[in-house]
């Protein structure tokens, strides 16, 4: 009982002490935890919680893989290794959780062995996050000290009691002492310095932290060179020991430096106070801090007051601002322009500026006085723009310059040849310049040229392209010919165009020589360049006498005044005129237009003449044709009702008159009616004779005048007797053409009129001929009777015309004769001095020659 | 009808159709005298005569106008560029029916154009009416 009343107390004690274990377990700052075999969770603390989010009892009896998510693979080989027996350490970052950080943990798995069986695992880990950044701190600095103390250009050692535990590799650059010959040992031991032993003691002791004053010294390198330094010390104490720091600057490279900086400075003091230019150093706002000499001369101020003077008060543009060019500074490291600038008594000049950086030290400007350069400049700029508009504006041209070494100088122009380049040739010897065969042709020019020779010259420089080369010498003011200029011109289209133009002109002349109208071309005065030959021929001057202004005087004086207007200021004339020449007034149109250039300037005067003649005697002809046949209706009709009115009028009163038995008046009427029928009737045969005295139905023939005189006058032969008239054939020795019977009816007419009107009693005159001097023969039948009164003469060859409404007659015979001649082409007309005076009846037979049978 | 003569000067160079005016003329029991001229220039001449006073100035001209030497047209013309004769009436007849010649007496001062119809009875006709007309109900100006 007591046994097991104390096995109950110990068991008691047990639990209370498994319940304290376990109350430990679980505030233990640290992951405790045991894994089966199998990997289950057989116990976890409450660090668990903590940790992982989940609180001991949830995990109990859960896998490994699962509470621990994707770290169990992470852990997976220290829990391969636990399970092979072997205890694991190893570090681990566990996320941040619901309770917080991320932490860093050491974690221990020690295996459960049971009868050489691993049957578990424990696990502990230990959260070692603060630890770990402290060191990972530490190490930071450390790095950062050690790079700064490796890479430090200050040399720096590190003693500890006198003895060098570090140094710096520009401690070894430096003074020439390397780590390894110093290490362990004492600056006195290695002799570097000399100084006085308090010095040293100084040194050696420090102030606790960086003694802001440096101690002169001279480090005494291994080979003994001495190298002036400043030395500052500091003391570190890190719990018992003792290190001291030193930063050595080595003075003598500064020294050096600053020597160099000096000469340098000296120098190029003195090159910005010698060049010319204007130098000026300004700050970041633009305002002077120093200038050179060249600066104050081209400005005309003292360096004084030049220093602290704005930029914008330098120049010359109004509202200057420099802040632009300041800005293009910085950015680009220098600007270059071309401005203005303002001298001390406000004339300005130009200037070449230069601004660039000098870093910290602000800007150098560089300003160069161009005023000559410009001068310079612009002559040249005006020469060559003279050269250039020059070269340019001549159309199709190229200008060559060749020297006395044949050398191309020069090549300009729109019009160079295609495979030819102002590059390719300047410079260039000829022979090199162009193909061989055209150097070897044009050389000798060059050289004629050379010789002193101007002349051109044209060259066909390919199919349809043709060069006109100008040669002009250019000499030395010595009068030396020192080069030749060569201006090509394509010529191709003027000379094709010329071409073409002689065509044309041929074409026109051609043409113009050929025109049925007269074509004449006048100057501005009116006065003929050209008159071609049909001009010629209507004016009736000869080729040679077609120019000038003579022919004028062949026009009306109205006609001649109007040309002189139109030559004035007229623009065009028409003129129908009669033209007075050598033989006869011949009828013209004449019209003749200004020509004009394009801007309205008189070139000149082209016109035509047209010979109407002809055309205006035929109008005139058909005129009077047709006046004729109107008359010739008229007349029919007028006389063929007139004996008609008789007849009716007086067949009405036989009527009547029968009726009344009124014997005298019957006679009367008959004998009206009698005489009216006859008249009808004969007027009836004669306009049919008339008729076909229109036609011709026989081919013309030749006789003599003398056989159609004879036929005619046995025609009228009693007549002749009757009136003892006397005949005579004054001209015997002549032939006329023409219808005989037609000519027969003629000469038997005009003889019988001859005949009829003589005075009562007289014996009848006749002459019978031709005139043979005139342009034409003209025949005649001329009389010795009663005379025509001139103002019944155009009546005479009117049809049933009678001057005598006593004569004997219808009135158509001098009609008929009419019709004849001019059926033959010929021409009638009466000459009478008048009544008492005969006539002569005169006409034209083409076809009438002197000549043939007496 | 003052009992004056009336004059009227025929010029006409056919006898027959002279003698047809006559005769249709005679019937007007008027006191009046017809002077015929057979062409243009007896016309003229007899016209210049009675301006000048020596034969008697006609009252009426009867006129045709295809005359021998002057014709009718031109007759009429120089009449009428007499001013002592200028207000003589001239009746134009004439076998002419072109219109031409109408134009061209009117157009020269006629009065009166009238045609000569082929035909008796029209004749007879227009020659009483031209007789009334002129003869009887005409009033013509004194001299």
């Amino acid at each position: 009982m007591e046994e097991r009343q104390a096995l109950r107390a110990e068991l008691e004690a047990t639990r209370a002490e498994l319940r304290i274990a376990r109350q430990l377990v679980d505030a233990a700052p640290a992951l405790m935890g045991y894994w089966d075999r199998d990997l289950r969770c057989r116990q976890a603390n409450r660090a668990y919680l903590a940790w992982l989010g989940r609180p001991p009892e949830e995990l109990l009896g859960k896998s490994m893989p699962e509470v621990l998510g994707p770290l169990f693979e992470l852990n997976r080989p220290y829990v391969e290794g636990v399970l092979r027996g072997e205890a694991q350490q190893f570090e681990r970052e566990l996320p941040a959780s619901n309770e917080g950080l991320a932490r860093h943990c050491l974690a221990h798995y020690t295996p459960d062995i049971v009868d050489g069986t691993v049957v578990g695992f424990f696990v502990l880990a230990t959260d070692i996050s603060a630890r770990r950044r402290v060191e990972v701190e530490l190490s930071a600095t450390e790095a950062r000290f050690r790079a700064i103390f490796t890479a430090s250009p200050l040399a720096i050692t590190i003693t500890e009691a006198g003895r060098f535990v570090a140094v710096n590799s520009a401690f070894e650059q430096v003074f020439g002492w390397t780590e390894a010959s110093v290490l362990g040992r004492t600056a006195s031991e290695l002799g570097m310095f000399d100084h006085p032993p308090e010095v040293l003691e100084r040194v050696a002791r420090g102030a606790g932290g960086m003694d802001p004053r440096r101690i002169p010294m001279t480090v005494i390198g291994p080979d003994g060179t001495r190298r002036d330094a400043l030395v500052s010390t500091a003391q570190l104490t890190l719990g018992a020991r003792v290190s001291t720091i030193s930063v050595a600057i080595d003075l003598t490279s500064e020294r050096a430096i600053e020597r160099e900086l000096r000469a340098s400075e000296a120098r190029l003091r003195a090159i910005f106070e010698a060049v010319h230019d204007g130098l000026f150093i300004v700050d970041d706002h633009g305002v002077v801090v120093d200038a050179n000499r060249g600066a104050c001369q081209q400005l005309g101020l003292e360096r004084a007051a030049l220093i602290g003077m704005p930029i914008s008060a330098i120049s010359a543009r109004p509202n200057f601002d420099p802040r632009p060019a300041l800005a293009e500074v910085a950015r680009l490291g220098f600007v270059a322009y071309e401005t203005t600038h303002r001298r001390a008594d406000g004339s300005a000049f130009p200037v070449d500026l230069v601004l660039s950086s000098l870093g910290d030290s602000g800007i150098v400007g560089i300003a160069r006085d161009v005023t000559e350069r410009h001068h310079v400049e612009a002559a040249l700029r005006r020469s060559e723009r003279r050269y250039r508009v020059l070269v340019e504006n001549l159309p199709g041209m190229v200008a060559i310059l060749v020297d006395r070494d044949l050398r191309i100088v020069l090549v300009d122009g729109p019009a160079m040849q295609e495979g030819f380049s102002k590059a390719q040739m300047e410079g260039q010897l000829l022979h090199d310049a162009v193909p061989a065969s055209f150097a070897a042709a044009v050389e000798p020019n060059i050289r004629a040229g050379l010789a002193g020779r101007s002349f051109v010259v044209e060259i066909p420089w390919a199919e349809g392209i043709t060069y006109r080369y100008e040669y002009c010498p250019l000499r030395t003011e010595q009068g030396e010919v020192e080069m030749v200029l060569i201006l090509g011109q394509d010529i191709s289209e003027r000379a094709r165009a010329s071409a073409a133009l002689a065509a044309s002109e041929l074409r026109f002349r051609t043409l113009s020589e050929a025109s049925p109208v007269g074509v004449f071309y006048a100057d501005v005065a009116g006065h003929n360049t050209y008159a071609n030959a049909r001009w010629a021929a209507i004016t009736a001057r000869g080729p040679a006498a077609t120019l000038g202004d003579g022919w004028l005087a062949a026009l009306e004086p109205a006609d001649l005044a109007r040309w002189r207007t139109f030559v004035a200021e007229g623009d065009e004339l028409v003129l129908e005129a009669p033209l007075r020449v050598a033989s006869a007034s011949r009828w013209v149109k004449l019209r003749v237009a200004r020509v004009r250039d394009a801007v309205g300037a008189t070139l000149g005067l082209v016109g035509t003449l047209d010979d109407l003649t002809e055309r205006r005697q035929h109008a005139l002809d058909l005129e009077q044709r047709n006046d004729e046949l109107t008359r010739f209706t008229y007349t029919v009709s007028h006389d063929l009702r007139s004996p008609l009115v008789t007849i009716k009028t007086f067949v009405g009163y036989l009527a009547q008159d029968l009726a009344d038995g009124r014997a005298a008046k019957i006679e009367q009427d008959l004998g009206f009616i009698r005489t009216a029928a006859d008249r009808m009737s004969r007027l009836l045969d004669e306009l049919l004779e008339l008729s076909r005295v229109g036609r011709k139905v026989h081919a013309p023939i030749e006789v003599s005048l003398r056989e159609l005189v004879d036929e005619a006058l046995v025609m009228v032969q009693g007549q002749i007797v009757a009136t003892g008239a006397r005949i005579d054939l004054v001209t015997p020795s002549v032939i006329v053409a023409g219808e005989r019977v037609r000519l027969l009816e003629v000469f038997q007419n005009l003889i019988d009129n001859a005949l009829k009107f003589v005075p009562p009693g007289e014996r009848p005159r006749v002459e019978i001929g031709a005139e043979l001097g005139g342009p034409e023969p003209v025949l005649f039948v001329r009389d010795h009777g009663i005379g025509i009164d001139p103002r019944y003469q155009h009546k005479l060859f009117g049809l049933f015309e009678k001057l005598d409404p006593a004569a004997p007659g219808t009135g158509i015979g001098l009609a008929l004769v009419k019709r004849i001649i001019e059926v033959h082409g010929g021409r009638i007309w009466v000459d009478s001095a008048g009544v008492g005076h005969g006539a002569t009846f005169r006409f034209t037979l083409p076809g009438t020659l002197s000549g043939g049978p007496t | 009808m003052d009992g004056r003569p009336i004059v009227i000067l025929l010029v006409e160079d056919d006898v027959a159709h002279a003698e047809i005016v006559r005769r249709n003329l005679e019937s007007f029991r008027v006191a009046n005298a017809l002077i015929h001229l057979p062409d243009g220039q007896q016309a003229l001449d007899y016209l210049e005569a009675s301006s000048a006073g020596t034969v008697s100035r006609p009252d009426l001209v009867l006129l045709d106008l295809r005359l021998p030497k002057v014709d009718g047209l031109e007759v009429l013309e120089r009449l009428k560029a007499n001013e002592a004769l200028s207000n003589i009436p001239v009746v134009i007849l004439t076998t002419s029916d072109a219109e031409r010649d109408v134009v061209a007496a009117y157009q020269r001062g006629a009065v009166s154009y009238l045609t000569k119809p082929v035909d008796f009875g029209k004749f007879v006709e227009l020659m009483e009416a031209f007789g009334f007309y002129w003869l009887v109900w005409n009033r013509f100006p004194s001299p």
